[in-house]
């Protein structure tokens, strides 16, 4: 007994608990049902432990004399026995007549007898003869299997000439039983004294026992407890031979036990029984360290391609950059304050062309949207991820439910939504910071220019005179003087010359404060695309470390998992 | 006789294991050597095989030892107690040579001249004990190992013995009879028709023949009267006692009348026949499960190529739209600067364009063309290229083939075949084959271009002077006319006459070369960047094939079915 029953109960429930959150990779949900009925099972049988019934089963193959045993355990013909084989089909249960057979071996879906005595000293005893498990009858085997969950003590008989038979250790080695509760009866030794001097059938009887308890340390019964007897002699009222060990084994199986002790074994049975059902989880914690191996790897690999995933974000986003920004962002980016008169009229015109040419309806600001091949790019990327850790989870050939956990951290399409929103988010926060620069310096320098050819076309065409007799006299009457001069000189050839060269020269400042215009408009465009990269960039790479850190996450949850598995693979490992 | 056959062959059986049925070929492809082995072992031998088989304890070596009337064979209450087969045959048996199975060791032992004590045998070997009973000396009489013990290598043993056998006696006892692991073998030596005794030793004295036929008939086994025999329990000496038992006697009289020297030719017919009915029929067995997964594999390689060409078809769509432009513009660079040499009035075509631009760039307003030369061109274009659509396809493929080829049973051979470590392409690799097509790619832009300059017909010469002269003409007066004016508005040289104008009369007479090439060039580089695909889809398919039985050994196989059909 290794552990209590509270602990039993413990692991049960967290057993219980492990399986009913869900989230488990290896079994189906049919298995998984099947698992929680079964700990329930375990969980009931624990809490009849003190039902005080001790029920002891006697096993072995066809014509080991099992019915003999029974027999001469009862003292009376109660079961029949046969040369026939293979024989006995239904379980035979022998019981004091006050006692009632508990339910749930009065609902075992196996044939049975009941046959009672009057044995007060055994009254908390249930003796159980079982069909072979080694004949053809698969029925037999059938019925032996279902009728094991309602052992507490289990009394394997054999024979010598069957005692090497695998049939026996393999069924030994199947059974979930506690090994302690294991008695060992060689039955019809008496066989090996037949016919032979003492001494050679003593040395035959110790050559056989020791070989059967070899077989049963290598089949992993440490300590087995073998009686060597004949039951026949005991039936057919011969003198009972000094090395038959019937009273022994009669003496052991039928010693009074108290409900502590019954409960013991129970206890103990029920514990190889929930260890077993525990084993199931070691498929379930060698899954998960698989597949914690690869999202390790993964992780690695990731971590390891930063740089790789920052130049890619780069050109993808080049791509939009250079391609559709860069065209765009001249109609953004309206700095036509900063330039005055004719130059401004010249940009308004140009606009106006480049409109009618394009035809294009005028993209807003909030319809900034990374679309395109950038998208298609910055997609595959994220897709690409999915695929490797997919690729690397299906070579270690792990449940799909792996898979699909993976694939819905790492959903490429949501991923894309979120990664879009956030990358939009960005470039538009970022071009709405951008203000028009005061361009003071520029201002003045086409104030004063325009200002200056201005007043050449004044002075121009005022002509001399005027403007010498309003300065020598100023006042209204000079000033009339210079207005009526304008005014006669406009006409004239000269005037009509002036006011030409007044055009083109207002033409020329005009574009080449345009073209000044454009590359202040360049220069910033430019600046404004790098950094918006950066800005970018540095969004993509933070994607990357959210992927990291999710992935991250969910290695931590397999952790946690695998450290509850671990409390109860500990216990099972304790042995 | 196909005696030369080649035991290659046999290593040359192999399947991807895409049916159900694959198992199956796995365990014939175990046992039908081992047949095939024994068939041609048999084969003009004059020796009647007669093994004992049962289950441990059932006293196989003392039958053994009394048919024998030696002992040979150590008895005993341990279990089992025979560790090796022991063949009681003739000096002059044939019993040696070539022995057919090659993992038992056959050691020979004299039983006259010493009064050897019983063997037990030894594990894996076969020990023959030769004798010189003329009697016998038809017969090789073989005391097995048990078949039901702990020992598993013992099975194997008597599993390989029985194939040599020509008449069986199965020996049971009373506890035994009813085992189902004997009794399967029982069964089995009854379908196989060989000539069988039963014996059930040790028989209590309440048992009678009655009773075992009725149970053993009920079982599904019937046996004549002179096959099955209840010998009782002998305590002591066993062996000897026997003999002089009235059912031995009985057992032995007609055991030795079945087994006359003159009914062996008559057995061995019969026996021959047996054999080389069983040899044929697994062998088309397994030409039959082996063509199933042949058509299984094919059906694979279908589906295979249906994914690949769909990752194809995905990975060209992303980059036909890309590459055209990129590749469109690089030829017109090409083809432009390769005929410019034909075209005479290029260059005072420049001078006026200059000219007629000079006010432009006063205002500030010029724009310049970049002129590449093709080596930058390249490297651009190489640099551009970009690994990533292709990896991503590479690991797309090798995601689908494992979540949709892949058997799911985890020992299909197959299913470990596709996740070996080499068969997945690094990206070293895609790498290093992306380049190496990219290399070739160059080298061939490079053969074309220097086989246009050079071997330009001399009517094409002309049509491009003439054509140049023209065009270039009216371009000229195009330009002069209108030039000024128009391209005063920047804008409009970017969208309406920017190609009227860079565009020469040489692009329009080699319209047709640069249409070519360039499609031409679309193909080469498709087919380089497909073929990272197609590798990695051939490493595939030699993955399945290396798993499929090579045709010259199925035609092997076939040729086998034929002569024994024949024989």
């Amino acid at each position: 007994m290794k552990h209590s029953v509270l602990e039993l109960r413990n692991d049960l429930t967290q057993f219980q608990a492990l399986l009913g959150d869900g989230s488990f990779f290896t079994f189906s949900a049919k298995e998984r049902d099947d698992l929680l009925a079964q700990s329930e099972k375990y969980l009931h049988k624990l809490d009849g432990l003190a039902e005080g019934f001790l029920t002891i089963g006697l096993l072995g193959g066809t014509g080991v004399g099992k019915s003999s045993i029974m027999n001469a355990l009862a003292g009376s013909e109660i079961s029949s026995t046969s040369h026939r084989r293979p024989h006995t089909n239904q379980v035979l249960i022998y019981h004091h007549e006050a006692s009632f057979l508990p339910a749930n071996l009065q609902q075992a879906a196996v044939p049975w007898r009941s046959i009672k005595h009057q044995a007060d000293s055994i009254r908390q005893i249930l003796l159980c003869d079982l069909p072979d498990f080694d004949s053809l009858s698969t029925l037999h085997r059938e019925h032996v299997n279902t009728f094991l969950e309602h052992l507490d003590v289990l009394v394997w008989i054999t024979s010598p000439e069957k005692y090497a038979d695998e049939r026996f250790y393999q069924f030994l080695r199947h059974v979930p039983k506690a090994k302690q509760n294991f008695y060992f009866v060689l039955n019809k030794a008496d066989l090996l004294f037949e016919g032979q001097p003492k001494e050679e059938g003593y040395d035959r009887l110790s050559r056989v026992t020791e070989n059967f308890q070899r077989y049963l340390i290598e089949n992993e019964v440490s300590h087995p407890l073998i009686y060597a007897l004949s039951a026949g002699q005991i039936l057919g009222n011969h003198p009972v031979a000094p090395w038959n060990q019937f009273g022994s084994f009669r003496r052991q199986i039928f010693q009074h036990r108290d409900v502590k002790e019954i409960m013991a074994i129970k206890a103990a049975n029920i514990d190889v029984e929930v260890q077993q059902l525990l084993s199931v989880l070691d498929k379930e914690a060698m899954n998960i360290a698989a597949a914690r191996q690869v999202l390790e790897k993964f992780i690695q690999d990731v971590q390891h391609g930063r740089a790789d995933w920052a130049a890619i974000g780069g050109q993808a986003l080049d791509v939009w950059l250079a391609g559709h920004l860069r065209k765009d962002i001249y109609f953004w980016t309206d700095f036509s304050g900063i330039l005055v008169g004719p130059g401004r009229v010249l940009l308004s015109l140009l606009r106006d062309w480049r409109r009618w040419i394009e035809k294009e309806p005028q993209r807003s600001v909030t319809q900034l949207l990374i679309e395109g091949r950038t998208a298609e790019m910055l997609q595959r990327r994220l897709e690409r991820l999915q695929d490797r850790v997919a690729h690397g989870l299906l070579s270690r050939g792990l449940p799909p439910m792996f898979q699909q956990q993976v694939e819905s951290i790492l959903d490429p399409a949501s991923q894309w939504d979120e990664l879009k929103e956030r990358l939009d988010r960005a470039a538009e926060m970022w071009l709405a910071r951008t203000r028009a620069p005061a361009a003071v310096g520029f201002r003045s320098i086409q104030y004063l220019t325009y200002g200056f050819v201005l007043l050449l076309m004044l002075l121009a065409l005022a002509g001399e005179s005027a403007w010498r007799s309003f300065l020598e006299n100023p006042g209204w009457s000079g000033l009339v003087i210079v207005l009526s001069a304008l005014v006669q000189h406009l006409f004239s050839p000269v005037g009509l010359a002036a006011l030409g060269s007044y055009i083109l020269l207002n033409v020329f400042f005009a574009f080449r404060f345009y073209a000044r215009y454009k590359k202040l408009l360049q220069r910033h465009a430019q600046k404004f695309i790098e950094s918006l990269k950066s800005e970018l960039i540095r969004v993509w790479e933070a994607e990357l470390d959210s992927i990291i850190e999710q992935m991250q996450d969910y290695d931590r949850e397999l952790e946690a998992r695998m450290a509850a598995i671990g409390v109860l693979h500990e216990r099972k490992s304790e042995d | 006789m196909p005696d030369n056959h080649s035991p290659l062959a046999w290593a040359n059986i192999r399947c991807p294991g895409l049916t159900p049925a694959a198992k199956h070929i796995q365990r014939i492809v175990q046992e039908l050597p081992r047949r095939w082995a024994v068939y041609a072992y048999k084969h003009g031998r004059e020796l009647l095989w007669v093994v004992l088989v049962g289950g441990t304890g059932t006293g196989k070596s003392t039958i053994f030892n009394a048919i024998c009337g030696q002992g040979l064979s150590a008895t005993g209450v341990e279990r089992p107690k025979t560790l090796g087969p022991i063949v009681c045959a003739h000096r002059q048996a044939p019993v040696q040579d070539d022995f057919p199975f090659e993992s038992v060791a056959v050691r020979s032992h004299s039983a006259e001249g010493e009064i050897s004590s019983p063997r037990p045998g030894a594990p894996g070997d076969l020990l023959i004990i030769e004798h010189s009973r003329e009697d016998l000396a038809h017969l090789a009489i073989v005391d097995t190992p048990d078949l039901d013990s702990l020992e598993v290598r013992n099975r194997a043993i008597v599993e390989d013995l029985y194939l040599l056998a020509d008449a069986v006696v199965f020996v049971t006892s009373q506890e035994k009879y009813a085992d189902e692991v004997p009794f399967q073998f029982l069964q089995r030596i009854r379908l196989d028709g060989k000539i069988c005794f039963v014996l059930l030793n040790k028989a209590e004295k309440v048992l009678r023949w009655e009773d075992l036929n009725a149970s053993l008939v009920e079982q599904g086994v019937s046996m004549a009267r002179d096959f099955l025999w209840v010998l009782p329990y002998i305590p002591a000496n066993p062996s000897e006692q026997l003999r002089r038992q009235e059912e031995f006697k009985g057992f032995l009289a007609v055991f030795l009348a079945q087994l006359a020297r003159e009914t062996m030719p008559q057995v061995l017919a019969l026996e021959r026949q047996r054999r080389t009915r069983a040899l044929r029929e697994q062998l088309g067995e397994l030409i039959e499960l082996l063509e199933h997964e042949h058509g299984e594999a094919r059906a694979w390689l279908g589906r295979l190529e249906a994914l690949h060409k769909s990752v194809c078809d995905k990975l060209l769509d992303q980059q036909r739209k890309h590459f055209d432009q990129e590749s469109r513009d690089y030829l017109q660079a090409e083809v432009r600067a390769l005929f410019s040499k034909y075209d005479v009035l290029r260059k005072p075509r420049r001078f006026v364009f200059k000219i007629l631009l000079s006010p432009l760039k006063l205002l500030g307003l010029q724009t310049q063309g970049r002129q590449e030369s093709r080596r930058d061109v390249l490297l651009r274009i190489r640099k551009k290229l970009n690994l990533e659509p292709i990896m991503a396809a590479v690991e797309k493929l090798n995601r689908s083939v494992l979540e949709n080829l892949s058997p799911s049973d985890p020992n299909a051979p197959l299913y470990r075949t596709l996740r070996q470590s080499g068969i997945k392409l690094s990206d070293e690799e895609i790498r290093a084959r992306v380049w190496d097509e990219q290399e070739k790619l160059a080298v061939w832009l490079e053969d074309t271009f220097n086989q246009l300059a050079q071997g330009i017909p001399k009517s094409k010469e002309w049509g491009i002077y003439s054509t140049s002269v023209l065009w270039g003409a009216l371009i000229l007066s195009f330009e002069t006319a209108i030039g000024g004016g128009i391209t005063f508005l920047e804008a409009a040289l970017d969208s309406v006459l920017a190609p009227f104008v860079t565009k020469g009369a040489v692009e329009l007479f080699a319209y047709q070369e640069l249409h070519k090439i360039a499609r031409q060039l679309a193909k080469r580089y498709q087919e380089g960047v497909l073929s990272v695909l197609h590798e990695q889809r051939d490493r595939y398919v030699e993955g399945i094939q290396s798993l499929t039985t090579p045709k010259g050994t199925m035609d092997e196989l076939e040729a086998l079915r034929h002569s024994l059909a024949a024989a």
